[in-house]
């Protein structure tokens, strides 16, 4: 996996110290004045400029030698959608009476606080809140340091700071699922497996052999026939869930956590929360893009740690960067008793492809559709919306050709979305199937 | 303010002057503080010379309409205006007591303009910065207060002022360039 080196800190130099226009305004007023006063006879315009005359000089004596150095430090450099972190923006050294501002730039999807952007340093440091509004790896924004001595007499900037940048996580919608996760192999996990063994899952009760544990004895039915009997469970294991995640499409307005979703958030937020669910189960997750760029291959993997992973990947994706992916190199190798969950607005037609090639394989596969519903609700556009209406019926063709095919196909709706779809799978394999002799 | 979870929430204000910019109220605050300068320092003149047309009033609201220039050469031209006409309508050899309420306009003006010069349009300044300003600002005008005092001890005296004067600005002058030197000297290019 490539790894992601953030920038947290940027340290620059603020360039020597500058008369201001002020300064320039209180020298030349103060002299001129003092000046045409004297040859003037004008007493009272002496003492009109005695006061510039004082600012000038003071303005002067006071000024910084110093070179001074801007320091911005991002508090986190790791976020969730929403969440808010400080930008710390220090100056050294920190000389007395000295006016300073921070600019911090306008980004995309970067709220900032206060939203002018703008913090006075005050003792030589400042902070700003940064809130990330949308999943990605992005710029926090351009910090500039601007700082002025007693007076404003002289200034030091405004300089730009190298830019910090931070990775936004998936806030992962909600989601949960009762059924059980079909064709489970591994050795932990909670998934009710075919097999008699250790679990929690009542199987029958039997005779006692030996290697029963004795906390197994069903003492009344052992009483009743006069024999030891233990009761027997169904092996608890774990599954492989194999993700998908359609990278081609991002459709609909980019509005963030606050706002509407886009196809690709809608797709990003359920993977991030299918994968929460599964792999707090202790199931086995991958997860594989296609048509995105420069996105790590994660393997195979279980636990905490994982979903963490899983959420970096997510965050890695650029939505349309690789418009030649066939998705072939997505899909290869994937184990065949995986449950593979094709998450995608079904727009692009590579996706409805691979759908049907993973089927083909005999690999169990569920296609989430998760295109956002406002797109074609909006009653703003007509010809936008009757565009949609003409696009989605084909793509009821794409569907239903998948439907033939067995694949299902559910719309992405939160907690309880693939319940059904994975008790007809768990029906569909215990069933009598034909098969050849 | 507070928000629905009871926390306090700080309100950021702003103004907009069609088009253009966003203004915080500090910057208003600092503009409307040089008007007063410029007010209060017309308000002296008018009252030392016994009056002047009305149209003069209008300087008012120069420091509004520069506030976008605030860090540019607009405000030392309208100072060096409004103190061209002192010299102007003052008569020679005279002195009075309102040039030090005019003073204190003219300084007032120049740190107002200085400070928000210092900042960007939508940049706003705490509690304490002002009053750092107001206090040096203070300082500054306490300096006139001395100079009227002499100035209004020798004024309508036969002293033979004018030789002592060229000396005390030339004398000014010369400590001027001393401070404004630069060591060592700025290279030519």
């Amino acid at each position: 996996m490539q790894s992601w080196h953030p920038h947290r800190t940027a340290t620059r130099r603020l360039g020597g110290w500058e008369p201001t226009a002020a300064h320039q305004r209180a020298i030349v007023l103060a002299a001129a004045g003092a000046i045409v006063a004297v040859v003037g006879r004008r007493a009272d315009l002496l003492v009109i400029v005695t006061p510039l005359v004082v600012a000038a000089i003071w303005g002067h004596l006071v000024r910084p030698r110093d070179e001074v150095t801007g320091t911005a430090r991002l508090g986190d450099t790791t976020l969730r959608e929403g969440a808010v972190t400080g930008l710390q923006v220090t100056v050294e050294p920190p000389l007395p009476d000295l006016h300073g501002v921070v600019t911090l730039a306008q980004a995309p999807w970067v709220e900032r606080k206060p939203s002018s952007g703008i913090a006075e340093l005050e003792g030589g440091a400042a902070t700003l809140g940064v809130r990330s509004t949308r999943w990605g790896r992005r710029r926090v924004g351009t910090v500039s340091i601007a700082v002025a001595s007693t007076w404003g007499a002289f200034r030091a900037g405004p300089v730009d700071l190298p830019d910090l940048d931070a990775a936004t996580l998936p806030v992962p919608a909600s989601f949960d699922a009762s059924a059980p996760t079909p064709h489970p192999r591994g050795i932990v996990g909670l998934n009710r497996s075919n097999r008699p063994g250790s679990g929690s899952e009542f199987n029958t009760i039997r005779q006692f052999h030996p290697g029963d544990r004795l906390r197994r004895i069903h003492w009344p039915v052992s009483m009743r026939t006069g024999t030891l009997h233990v009761t027997s469970t169904f092996t608890d294991e774990d599954a492989h869930v194999f993700l998908l995640v359609d990278c081609f499409s991002d459709l609909g307005p980019r509005e963030g956590i606050d706002g509407r979703p886009t196809s690709l958030d809608v797709t990003v937020r359920a993977a991030a929360a299918i994968s929460e669910h599964f792999l707090r189960s202790n199931d086995r997750l991958t997860l594989r893009t296609v048509g995105a760029a420069e996105v790590p291959t994660l393997g195979v993997g279980s636990g905490t740690n994982h979903l963490r992973r899983v959420l970096d990947t997510l965050a890695a994706i650029s939505p349309a960067t690789e418009r030649r992916d066939t998705g072939d190199r997505a899909v290869r190798g994937v184990d065949p008793n995986a449950l593979c969950l094709v998450l995608s607005p079904l727009i692009d037609p590579t996706m409805v492809t691979m759908a049907h090639t993973l089927a083909a394989r005999g690999i169990t596969v569920v296609v989430v559709d998760t295109f956002p519903e406002h797109l074609v609700a909006d009653p703003t556009n007509v010809y936008q919306a009757l565009a949609w209406r003409i696009r989605l019926l084909s793509r009821d063709a794409e569907v239903h050709a998948l439907r033939l095919r067995g694949v299902p196909v559910v719309p992405w709706r939160g907690p309880g979305s693939l319940d059904q779809v994975l008790r007809d799978i768990a029906r569909r394999a215990s069933a009598p199937r034909m098969a050849r002799r | 303010m507070s928000d629905g979870d009871g926390r306090r929430v700080r309100v950021r204000r702003a103004v907009h002057f069609g088009a253009g910019p966003e203004w915080s109220l500090s910057q208003v605050g600092a503009t409307v503080a040089a008007m007063g300068g410029v007010a209060v320092y017309l308000a002296s003149l008018s009252l030392a010379v016994g009056g002047f047309d009305a149209v003069w009033w209008a300087l008012v609201l120069l420091p509004l309409l520069t506030m976008a220039w605030a860090g540019s050469a607009a405000p030392l031209v309208y100072w060096a205006l409004l103190l061209y006409g002192w010299f102007n309508l003052a008569p020679a050899g005279s002195f009075s007591w309102w040039s030090l309420p005019a003073a204190a306009g003219c300084v007032v003006g120049h740190a107002a303009t200085a400070l928000s010069a210092s900042l960007p349009p939508a940049g706003s300044f705490t509690a304490r910065t002002a009053r750092r300003w107001a206090r040096h600002t203070g300082l500054a005008f306490a300096g006139a207060v001395p100079v009227a005092a002499l100035a209004g001890l020798l004024a309508g005296r036969p002293l033979g002022l004018v030789p002592t004067a060229y000396v005390i600005g030339l004398g000014g002058v010369a400590v001027g360039l001393w401070v404004v030197r630069t060591s060592p000297p700025v290279e030519r290019e």
